[in-house]
């Protein structure tokens, strides 16, 4: 009898350590999110590195979701293609833009695979302008004084960039083996216009400003070809 | 004073013990499986021009599965397979091993989308690792029926179920986390700060449908009006929902908000997930009340049709 009333006290005090242990990891984990997913602030900034360490895995998240600053350029990715044997000499030596076509179908219906491809070439262009550079990043590259630190994000930045510009390549090169069986080379233009200011919102005929990126001549990588 | 200690301690362990939010899991196992099922299912014929090595994107190793391919073969297993553990995740079958592996391959699957992922994408993973330690196949699943079938009940222990309550309040914070910190950046941009965000949304042709576009072009202060509505319902949400009786419009505010986004913008999955989030947010005594109220309307129903047939039914010859 005694025995089974320790057995529920001990069983009691286990449940109870933990509930503590559980709490108590809650708001240790969420403490950590809160530093890591939150607007900078000096505290965050300073804790940064292990922030980041410990939510690069299973709990990585960023919700900005459109936010400080929605995406408010249309970036159009557009491909010029040199063939090998052309069948109808010069028709893919003008501009071809591919990404109004998945606009296009993407405006059809809710249900589509292009929503994503869409988002695919977008966030490529956009990764090629900004680089790893987030909020917090660009904020660190500002104001810090530690040169090494400075040098480092900004190798890290320029890594970015060259890897969204590979990854362009590989997009246009399966494009490109979409629109014709034989294509040897590729070239690449990135093309953003900005959007019309709301102030000149009833201005008729009003002309949109738009930058351009041109890449150069470049091998069509070897990929499966666009569907 | 140790004798009071102890009672309190009794009273956390009892409150902690019982079981409160099982039939919102349940549900939203079967909604979060099918919005995964939509993704493998949607990039089906694209699936290796999208997420295979021979496709269009870059993957560094980020411990994915199909980081162990090496064939197109390989590739379509593992493909196979999580359509296959997804389909067992929905119908509640194999319990937490299912959900384990699930996640496993949701992950993998996760890490594939590179650019295509959206914040629904990043949630949806995040819950499916936290679900793990949730009991999720208590209500409507294969498990309860063969549990039922066997003569026993479907029981968890108190251990278990104390797990699972700390489980559905991490995910409910991390919902939080998400619209609470989500709001904060709105605030500190200036198209949303000045209400034009959506007519600067409407002008990129990726992330708007024409639906969006005729919206703001149309109606556009109640464009300006939507804008910073959005920003106060998720800055707002964290708060609501701690009490009982306002937490339903904060739920359907947040519906409508998402179904907008599904419907102006076309983020299908994102909208999804963000909706189905909400259904951990009630008790099981809420969901067995709207039960119970739709039970008691289908036999007012019955009961208005019968007499009404009495009434003004036709009468038969021997009446």
């Amino acid at each position: 009898m005694k025995d089974n009333r320790e057995v529920k006290v001990k069983c009691l005090y286990g449940k109870f350590s933990l509930i503590v242990f559980l709490f108590v990891l809650l708001i240790v984990h969420y403490f950590v999110i809160v530093l890591d997913v939150g607007p900078s602030n000096p505290i965050s900034i300073k804790v940064n590195k292990y922030t980041s360490f410990y939510t690069k895995t299973i709990f990585a998240q960023n919700w900005h979701l459109f936010a400080p600053d929605p995406l408010i350029d249309n970036q159009k990715i557009y491909v010029q293609i040199k063939q090998k044997q052309s069948s109808k000499p010069g028709e893919f030596e003008d501009w071809i833009d591919i990404s109004t076509p998945l606009i296009k179908m993407n405006d059809k219906s809710v249900f589509t695979p292009y929503n994503r491809i869409l988002r695919y070439s977008d966030g490529l262009a956009g990764s090629f302008y900004s680089g790893s550079n987030t909020d917090l990043v660009t904020d660190v590259i500002e104001k810090t004084k530690d040169e090494s630190l400075k040098k480092n994000l900004l190798d890290k930045s320029e890594e970015s960039r060259t890897e969204a510009k590979t990854a362009i390549y590989r997009y246009a090169s399966s494009y490109a083996l979409y629109l014709t069986t034989d294509p040897e080379e590729i070239r690449v233009k990135l093309e953003a216009t900005r959007p019309q200011p709301f102030s000149e919102r009833n201005t008729k005929n009003y002309v949109k400003k738009t930058e351009s990126n041109t890449f150069e001549w470049k091998k069509v990588d070897k990929v499966l070809p666009f569907r | 004073m140790k004798a009071k200690f102890n009672q309190w301690i009794i009273a956390v362990v009892e409150n902690m013990s019982k079981e409160k939010f099982l039939i919102g899991p349940s549900i939203l196992r079967i909604v979060l499986g099918v919005i995964m099922l939509y993704n493998y299912f949607i990039h089906y014929f694209q699936r290796h021009l999208l997420f295979s090595h021979e496709g269009i994107g870059l993957f560094n190793a980020n411990y994915s599965l199909y980081d162990l391919v090496k064939s197109p073969l390989q590739f379509d297993i593992i493909y196979h397979l999580a359509i296959l553990i997804t389909m067992l995740f929905i119908i509640g079958y194999g319990n937490r091993f299912i959900t384990i592996l699930n996640f496993i391959f949701y992950h993998s699957f996760y890490q594939r989308l590179s650019y295509m992922a959206d914040g629904g994408d990043n949630l949806l993973y995040i819950v499916l690792f936290l679900l793990i330690f949730v009991n999720v196949t208590t209500y409507f699943s294969v498990d309860n029926v063969l549990y039922k079938r066997r003569g026993k009940p479907f029981k968890h222990s108190s251990w278990s179920i104390i797990i699972h309550n700390i489980f559905v309040v991490a995910i409910i914070i991390q919902m939080c986390i998400v619209y609470f910190t989500s709001a904060c950046y709105q605030l500190m941009g200036e198209v949303w700060s000045n209400g034009t965000a959506l007519y600067y949304i409407s002008q990129v042709d990726a992330f708007s449908r024409p639906s969006l576009t005729y919206f703001v072009e149309n109606f556009m202060y109640l464009s300006v009006l939507f804008s910073y509505l959005s920003i106060f319902i998720k800055l707002a949400f964290p708060f609501i929902i701690l009490n009982k009786r306002l937490k339903l419009c904060a739920v359907l505010a947040l519906c409508s908000f998402h179904f907008g986004i599904l419907v102006g913008m076309g983020l299908l999955s994102f909208s999804m997930v963000m909706i189905s989030m909400e259904f951990l947010i009630f008790t099981d005594q809420e969901y067995k009340k709207v039960f119970s109220l739709k039970e008691s309307l289908k036999i007012n129903v019955v009961r208005l049709i019968f007499s009404f047939k009495q009434k003004f039914g036709r009468k038969t010859p021997s009446q």
